[in-house]
């Protein structure tokens, strides 16, 4: 499989204002006013950003079913760097060069910045660190990974109607009236309404998460 | 004998040879119904569906200790469901929350709208005038607390939870006992 070099601007940007950076039907991502932002590029072209600074994460990781919805909402405070993989135009309507005030307050220098930035990229770009989730790099849609301070990433990975997200904790598939949950607890998948529950504790440990 | 008390007689004899007659027809329809010209089909169908049902459910019972099919699809333990239950027990504090959101008129009507499918809190209101938005919230907040409720964050539905349909199912059935004169002696 043929891998895209995902290299850094050395540029850093910032949020001119709080806005709603992606939406769909069960996630979006929130990012505040000066939030920084480092530009991801393949062969000169911009597809992406790591962000550095505050955000909010909301996937409703709900399976409806007949017998009653099983899931809840999970609302994440983004303050670990963040980076988005996707559609960037709309996104950087609402950046604007950061001034050396912007990096005071976010009591770093440029280079500090920078190298932050780098790190992320690299445990996304190093298969060992999301080991299992070569593809989500090809894919076509927005593709989301965040640092959950365990030396690994969560993932949130959206295209049409499809929506994947996981992190230590569980994973969530959803696509049209198809769906499935992967707790500590259970496995429900439902599709049009209709449920399969199974005990987590009886199926065998994928070592790598769901992807 | 006087003219009238002959009379009288043959009167007599007229509607003791009718009640004869009718005797004879009766005594027929009696031969008819011992060849198997009727059968009384409603008492004969009771009891089939009696046997049938009993022969359901013993099925269904044995199955409920392995595997769970609910309405829209199955449930599966590798143990058996007893044992969980055993082991369980009841946790009362967790238990009497849920009852207690459970005690309000307002907040089963909610429950029951819920039954259908997901709702916005516009459409709930529409369906449930008689309860004030504020209140309606609140009640919402109480039932999402115990986790008989759960709120989408991204869209706002608020969606009934597997505990919550089967807390709604529970009031249902004691309403419907208590309807019927259940526990009267």
């Amino acid at each position: 499989m043929m891998r895209d070099h995902y290299t850094l601007e050395n540029t850093v940007l910032k949020s001119d204002e709080a806005f709603t950076l992606y939406r769909v039907d069960k996630a979006s991502v929130e990012v505040n006013k000066n939030l920084l932002a480092v530009p991801i590029k393949v062969d000169d072209k911009r597809v992406g950003y790591v962000f550095l600074g505050q955000g909010k994460l909301l996937v409703d990781a709900i399976v409806e079913t007949e017998e009653g919805a099983f899931g809840k909402p999970i609302e994440r405070v983004l303050s670990e760097p963040f980076l988005m993989l996707g559609n960037t135009e709309q996104a950087s309507q609402h950046f604007s060069p950061a001034s050396h005030d912007d990096l005071k307050r976010a009591t770093a220098d440029e280079k500090t910045l920078l190298d932050r930035a780098q790190g992320l990229l690299d445990r996304f770009s190093s298969k060992s660190a999301v080991h299992g989730c070569e593809d989500l790099r090809n894919h076509s849609g927005c593709i989301f990974a965040f640092s959950n301070g365990e030396n690994a990433l969560d993932h949130l990975v959206s295209k049409g109607s499809e929506l994947v997200y996981n992190d230590k904790d569980m994973s969530f598939v959803s696509k049209g009236d198809k769906s499935i949950l992967r707790s500590s607890e259970k496995v429900v998948l439902s599709h049009h309404g209709r449920s399969f529950v199974v005990n987590a504790s009886h199926l065998p440990h994928h070592p790598h998460g769901c992807c | 004998m006087s003219e009238d008390v002959k009379e009288e007689l043959k009167k007599l004899r007229e509607e003791m040879a009718g009640l004869k007659d009718r005797l004879k027809d009766m005594a027929g329809e009696g031969r008819g119904r011992r060849r198997g010209m009727y059968i009384d089909f409603g008492n004969t169908q009771d009891y089939v569906d009696d046997v049938m049902r009993g022969v359901a459910d013993g099925v269904h019972g044995e199955l409920e200790r392995s595997i769970f099919i609910g309405p829209g699809g199955c449930r599966m333990w590798k143990g058996h469901r007893h044992e969980e239950e055993e082991e369980g027990g009841i946790d009362f504090g967790q238990a009497a929350k849920a009852m207690s959101a459970l005690g309000q008129e307002h907040r089963l009507k909610i429950l029951d709208a819920l039954m259908s499918g997901g709702r916005y809190i516009n459409e709930l209101q529409e369906e449930l005038k008689e309860i004030t938005t504020s209140t309606l919230s609140s009640h919402l907040d109480v039932l999402e607390e115990v986790g008989l409720v759960v709120q989408e964050k991204v869209r706002g539905r608020y969606l009934i939870t597997m505990p919550g349909r089967t807390a709604y199912q529970m009031a249902r059935k004691v309403s419907r006992f208590l309807e019927a004169g259940g526990g009267e002696e």
